[in-house]
């Protein structure tokens, strides 16, 4: 890579991380702040857009991660404080958009399948947060509580399982409008 | 005992109490855990934790007992599971030992270290890349809000808000790239090495 490159490398990805910090700095904490319903799924979604359309500027293996670590520090240092949730998202979706992106390249299937896992990531999220927070044996604890609560209001048996896929469902939902969204956007960019 | 053997230890015994089940080993690891980092700094087992992050855990370990395990306790007159009280308890302990880590973390390592750490490990355009973050945060933060209302005033109802979102995104993205641009031709006329 010649010294032009690399700088346009390094400030491009920095820019876009700048772009996805400040979103998840002033969108994200104001849904938070609101207790806005599925707002992890929405925040991933924005921050999947801007990684797609970030990596057709920076066509370049690695672009991805780097982008996600400037987010990263960003919220790391943010007025909130660190907050393990947000920083574990911000890792997680970062791995996988970069990880189809290096696959599949730029196209309109990587950008639908790097912004549905980056979506569904909330829901595996949610898991792993609360296995490192909480520890083991928390799941457990769960299934029993659900099952007491169950009896206890009168639901069927499985209704939580009805629950869980109406979660995953709006994850999907929001994964494919933010496909949508970045497939448009690139195409009005000409990068796609 | 040095910080970083603190934070070592402590970080290797918060995970023996994430592999271990029984609430008995929960509270020995994490004990020693915070043991750690208290030796060190004993103001980090004072997380900065908003009381709201307590409420769930709090109110899960003191009702949980009420729908689930063996009922073997009675209170306010209801049957209660001592068992799945101390496990509750072992959640919120977990969870504490887990904010006074990431509480020492944060009191005892500036940002300066961070970078020169992710410098020797390799990422060699840390530094450059956080002085950069945060010169240009100002900048992106007033453009993208500026391009947010130039975007919402033309648009009365938040369904059209909705509709047109790959315009603004689109916009914020080429604003950003500019900017970028800008940024990059600067460090390449004055020379900056990469």
């Amino acid at each position: 890579m010649q010294q032009s490159e690399k700088i346009r490398f390094v400030v491009y990805t920095t820019i876009f991380g700048i772009l996805w910090g400040a979103a998840e700095m002033l969108l994200g904490t104001f849904l938070h702040m609101v207790q806005f319903p599925f707002r992890g799924a929405l925040m991933a979604s924005i921050g999947a857009i801007i990684l797609c359309l970030g990596r057709t500027y920076t066509p370049v293996r690695g672009a991805t991660v780097c982008t996600g670590i400037v987010a990263l520090a960003l919220k790391m240092i943010s007025a909130g404080g660190f907050k393990m949730g947000p920083a574990v998202g911000i890792m997680i979706e970062t791995l996988l958009a970069e990880l189809v992106l290096s696959v599949f390249g730029i196209s309109r299937l990587s950008f639908t399948l790097a912004c549905m896992l980056c979506a569904l990531e909330g829901v595996a999220h949610f898991f792993i947060t609360n296995w490192l927070t909480y520890g083991r044996g928390i799941f457990k604890a769960y299934m029993q509580v659900v099952t007491g609560l169950q009896k206890f209001f009168g639901f069927p048996d499985g209704f939580w399982k009805e629950v869980i896929a109406f979660w995953v469902i709006v994850h999907f939902i929001f994964g494919g409008a933010a496909a949508w969204v970045s497939i448009k956007a690139a195409k009005r960019l000409r990068k796609l | 005992m040095s910080r970083t053997l603190s934070l070592r230890l402590s970080l290797a015994l918060f995970l023996a109490g994430l592999i271990a089940g029984p609430p008995p080993w929960k509270f020995t690891f994490g004990g020693l855990a915070l043991a750690m980092i208290i030796l060190h700094d004993p103001r980090s087992a004072r997380p900065p934790v908003r009381f709201r992050f307590w409420v769930f855990p709090l109110m899960f370990a003191a009702l949980a007992p009420f729908f689930a395990g063996d009922f073997d306790w009675q209170v306010l007159g209801k049957d209660y599971s001592s068992g799945m009280f101390y496990s509750g308890l072992s959640f919120v302990f977990h969870a504490y030992v887990l904010a006074s880590i990431t509480a020492f973390a944060g009191r005892n390592y500036s940002l300066n270290e961070i970078v020169s750490f992710a410098e020797r490990r390799g990422f060699k355009t840390f530094g450059l890349r956080i002085a950069l973050a945060l010169s240009g945060m100002k900048i992106i933060r007033r453009q993208t809000v500026e391009t947010f209302r130039q975007y919402r005033l033309t648009r009365r109802n938040w369904a059209s808000v909705i509709k047109d979102f790959d315009l603004l995104a689109s916009a914020t993205v080429r604003n950003c790239a500019a900017t970028a641009e800008r940024i990059a031709v600067l460090f390449y006329i004055r020379g900056v090495k990469i």
